[in-house]
């Protein structure tokens, strides 16, 4: 462990540039959380709750030396299987999912923290740049980022286990793949995807991909039916235009036409409140939080913090593109929270400790900048 | 050691970087694009959406129905008397679940039975006739039933209204009253206001002026113009209903029970025709009695100012009254004057002749054979021949001004031969026939007659147009308005006014006519009352000049009477055209020519109107 003076100088070595786009986001995020509850119960206070855990969370994660946690990467991700399999069987149906466990009253979902374990786990069979040039290398990091995105399919929570396709890409990208296994590797996504959509998505899941593609076809009983909820979100969106009502004004979130407008839809809440100009404004500042991540991975001379960093990117820039996807029509409806600005104590957990743990990578990084050895 | 130092070439990949954080930037703008797409530019017809959703419509409530019927503009005529106005009547409405609430059957039937009473013996006080019988069984069907509202008595007007409720408050609510105000709410009745649409002058103007209706089809329900002018006019005429709304949430419950007004209410706007009511009236007078009289099928007049082109009557009888009354027929509420088309007979002649002076192809002193055998003369064109006949014979060659008084048929087929069928072309084309009369009404129909592509297709009918020449065989077709609109520049300064039924639209002008023809024509045509046929309109205060035509229907024994006339003829102030529709001479034993049975219907409608107009006697 390191001494009181240690932890000053890695608290010294922050990444600062990261905190400004985490900074924001969080705020506009509490902001958009009250303006979505503020008729139907505040739920400010308890994600501000799960903010302090969050943060008090990312300290140790922060110092504690990430290549120690590498070492308890396999059991974390054995546990983490263990405990989606367990929910399977055991779980509690909320919703008609099986995707929550209840710890000390509170909902907790192991699919947010399988993300996390699956970036460590990856990092951590990657690091030594074993160039993917033959089929059974595949092997392990396939496996490592199949298996806990079946066991989410079958939750059924599609949006996250989706999730697992582009954090298992980049990583295998980042760590250096040929052209040509690369092609193979993503015939055999579109094989597994064509046969997961045939085999294991149920009709209603089915549907709702048919509507987001078709939503000017659609019928108005449609509409108020399967593409309930999209059709509402468009519409609140629209309705915002360039400059949007205002905060707290938005006509049609706040008179609750929007169901699930706090976390899986707070896009929508954000576009009709603060219009066109305000979403450009929050994509901008996803692209800024992905790339100063990036930054820091291409800084670091370590393989396996640079890999973290590419797997903790990937995974908040792919999260925020669903879900904004998903609110505009650009992809089927599904729960995906936005994070850092959607109300959810597991998603905002997660984050949280993904970016401690590229702060981590952050301060074991050079002083100064390396350029590429290749 | 870090694990760089095992294989440090491996994860180094700064290009897979770049393309990772490319294809992330790509992805971020398109999502921009699409944001932009359906915020900006779908933005404003997305949020009617919003509003339908986020919003409540007015509820129906009184106050809230009257916010949706604006008042609808009134129509005057040209003199300011009012022709059709609007006012909120109001029917009494039970609500039965208002009056009893919760309560047990014997209740209910004791409050219905108590109320019934009290509302009978208002309504008898206000002057509105009702049955306690009726009411009763209206009030106890509101009261036990599913059917919540019961109408009690429908249309109060305004005054029946305040009499009925004071005296429902005053008197008959007196444990309210003593409460405050008492309301009639109180009792389970409601005034539901509708609007009514009223026509002070009844069938005299209904042709013109039109009817309302209300309709679940259209309008939103609200009354509408069905016919005339009320159609016409009906989108000035509406005026916009108001628009109370009261945010909702997702439940439909208001979240508060203030409405605002997101459409304030707005009168429809007043509009002043170019009738005159009187001249209306005059018109009808005398049309009525002739058509009874002379057992004709339609009488029908039309009057126009001849320095505007206006129109200041025009009227068809048998007419209907706006309410339709009983035996009235919704038929006759067309404005056949506008809308029918009719062969004009020999009021047709002084057109061509005026045109063929006018274009130097004629002259009046020409003289043209019109004795031919008995009265009858044949005209061939290569192997086809024609008959034409003579009212009654002439003795042998007219000039054209005695064609024109004598109304010979074979000198004016022999004129129109003269003058060429392109030159009739010429003059339906100066005159406009070939399009609509542009007035402001729903149907106007337009002229038909013998054209260029017709003679094309069939060459028979340059000889067919013999008829044509002295307006019979179906080869020209006007309605009357359109007749007396051609006389206008004979009348006027020669120049051809669009008649006009909006009072203050500038009429548009074409000069037709050389003042040298105007001098002319009038000349001529006051000589036909003088010693032609139209002899009838001699003796007035005021000089006349006329032209009268008869036309058989072909193949039947129906006339169509018909005399142009317009007065004084030193000045005209008036034009007049009158058509009598199927006169049967077989069933009368009387007159069927123009002159005889249209005539002196025009000379009560000249004087009467010349009169009521203090239009000073030149003679």
């Amino acid at each position: 462990m390191v001494g009181a003076s240690g932890v000053l100088d890695r608290l010294r070595r922050l990444d600062l540039v990261i905190l400004i786009p985490v900074g924001l986001l969080l705020a506009l995020g509490l902001l958009l959380i009250h303006s979505a509850t503020s008729e139907g119960g505040d739920q400010v206070p308890r994600q501000l709750r799960w903010l302090v855990i969050g943060v008090l969370l990312a300290i140790p994660l922060t110092l504690y030396p990430y290549t120690r946690m590498l070492r308890f990467a396999p059991i974390l991700y054995i546990a983490g299987l263990a405990s989606l399999v367990g929910l399977y069987f055991f779980g509690p149906t909320i919703n008609h999912a099986k995707r929550w466990i209840i710890i000390g009253g509170q909902q907790v979902q192991p699919s947010e923290l399988m993300k996390l374990v699956t970036v460590l786990l990856l990092a951590r069979s990657l690091r030594f740049g074993r160039v993917l040039d033959r089929t059974r290398k595949w092997i392990v990091p396939l496996t490592v980022g199949v298996l806990p995105a079946a066991l989410i399919v079958v939750q059924p929570d599609l949006g996250t286990a989706l999730l697992f396709a582009p954090l298992a890409f980049s990583v295998v990208l980042v760590s250096g793949i040929p052209l040509r296994s690369l092609v193979l590797l993503a015939v055999l996504g579109a094989v597994l995807v064509g046969g997961g959509y045939e085999f294991v998505l149920r009709d209603y899941q089915k549907e709702r991909i048919w509507t987001a593609y078709n939503y000017d076809r659609l019928t108005a009983s449609q509409r108020a039916g399967p593409a309930y909820q999209l059709n509402q979100s468009l519409t609140a969106i629209s309705g915002g235009g360039l400059n949007g009502y205002g905060h707290g004004e938005g006509e049609f979130t706040q008179a609750g036409m929007l169901p699930l407008d706090y976390n899986d839809f707070i896009f929508a809440v954000l576009a009709e409140e603060h219009g066109f100009v305000g979403c450009v404004v929050v994509v901008l500042l996803f692209c800024v939080l992905v790339l100063v991540v990036f930054r820091v991975a291409w800084q670091t001379r370590d393989p396996a913090g640079r890999l973290i960093c590419v797997g903790i990117g990937t995974l908040i820039g792919a999260q925020a593109l669903v879900h904004m996807a998903v609110t505009l029509g650009l992809a089927p409806t599904t729960g995906m929270t936005l994070p850092l600005v959607s109300y959810g104590g597991s998603s905002l957990l997660v984050t949280i400790a993904g970016l401690a743990l590229v702060q981590n990578v952050a301060i074991n990084r050079p002083r100064t900048p390396i350029a590429s050895t290749r | 050691m870090t694990s760089e130092s095992r294989n440090p070439a491996a994860v180094t990949d700064t290009r897979a970087a770049l393309k990772l954080t490319n294809a992330l930037a790509v992805v971020f703008v398109a999502l921009i694009c699409r944001l932009y797409d359906i915020q900006v530019l779908a933005h404003p017809e997305r949020l009617a959406a919003v509003n339908a959703q986020t919003h409540r419509p007015m509820g129906k409530h009184p106050a809230h129905l009257m916010f949706e019927q604006p008042g609808r503009g009134r129509i005057f005529d040209r003199a300011g008397r009012v022709l059709a106005e609007s006012w909120y009547a109001h029917d009494v409405v039970m609500d039965g679940k208002e009056l009893v609430g919760a309560c047990t059957a014997a209740a209910r039937r004791d409050a219905a039975g108590r109320v019934s009473l009290l509302v009978r013996t208002a309504l008898t006080d206000a002057g509105v006739p009702c049955e306690l019988d009726d009411v009763h069984r209206r009030i106890i069907r509101a009261v036990t039933t599913e059917d919540r509202y019961a109408v009690l008595v429908r249309s109060l007007d305004p005054d029946q209204r305040r009499r009925f409720a004071d005296r429902l408050r005053q008197s008959l609510l007196p444990a309210a009253q003593a409460r405050g105000k008492p309301r009639l709410r109180s009792a389970g009745l409601i005034m539901v206001p509708r609007l009514r649409r009223t026509y002070p002058w009844g069938g005299v103007t209904s042709q013109i002026v039109g009817v309302v209706g209300e309709s679940k089809h259209d309008a939103g329900g609200r009354i509408a113009g069905r016919t005339g002018f009320e159609r016409q006019a009906n989108e000035v005429l509406s005026g916009r209903p108001g628009f109370l709304r009261a945010e909702r949430d997702a439940a439909g419950r208001l979240f508060t029970l203030d409405w605002t007004v997101q459409q304030q209410i707005s009168r429809g706007a007043d509009v002043k025709l170019t009738i005159d009511a009187e001249i209306q009236r005059i018109c009808m007078d005398a049309l009525s009695r002739s058509v009874t009289e002379r057992k004709a099928q339609r009488g029908m007049a039309v009057v126009l100012e001849v320095s505007t082109g206006e129109i200041l009557a025009a009227v068809s009888y048998p007419t209907a009254s706006p309410d339709l009354g009983e035996g009235e027929s919704a038929r006759n509420l067309n404005a056949f004057p506008i809308m029918d088309l009719y062969e004009p007979g020999s009021v047709i002649k002084p057109v061509f002749v005026a045109w063929g002076l006018d274009r130097n192809k004629l002259d009046l002193s020409t003289t043209w054979d019109c004795g031919g055998v008995d009265g009858y003369h044949v005209f061939t064109d290569g192997s086809r021949r024609r008959v034409v006949r003579e009212y009654r014979a002439n003795p042998g060659r007219l000039t054209t001004e005695q064609v024109l008084i004598k109304s010979s048929n074979i000198g004016a087929v022999q004129i129109v031969r003269s003058l060429g069928l392109e030159s009739l072309w010429e003059c339906f084309d100066a005159y406009g026939l070939s399009g609509r009369i542009n007035i402001a009404y729903p149907y106007t129909e337009k002229a038909r007659y013998t054209t260029q592509r017709m003679v094309a297709n069939n060459p028979s009918y340059s000889v067919l147009n013999a008829q044509g020449s002295f307006g019979q065989g179906y080869e020209i077709e006007l309605s009357p308005l359109g007749l007396a609109r051609m006389y206008l520049p004979i009348a006027g300064d020669g120049t051809l006014p669009e008649p006009s039924l909006l009072k203050g639209a500038e009429p548009r002008r074409r000069p037709v006519l050389s003042p040298d023809t105007v001098r002319q024509m009038r000349s001529v045509l006051t000589r036909v009352v003088e010693e032609g046929t139209a002899k009838v309109l001699r003796g007035m205060k005021w000089s006349a000049a006329a032209k009268t035509g008869t036309a058989k229907k072909t193949g039947t024994e129906f006339y169509n009477a018909i005399i142009c006339t317009f007065a004084p003829a030193s000045r005209p102030e008036i034009m007049v055209t009158v058509v009598h529709k199927h006169v049967t001479p077989r069933l009368t034993g009387g007159p069927y020519t123009g002159g005889k049975v249209s005539g002196p219907v025009a000379r009560e409608i000249v004087t009467r109107t010349l009169d009521y107009l203090q239009v000073p006697p030149d003679r």
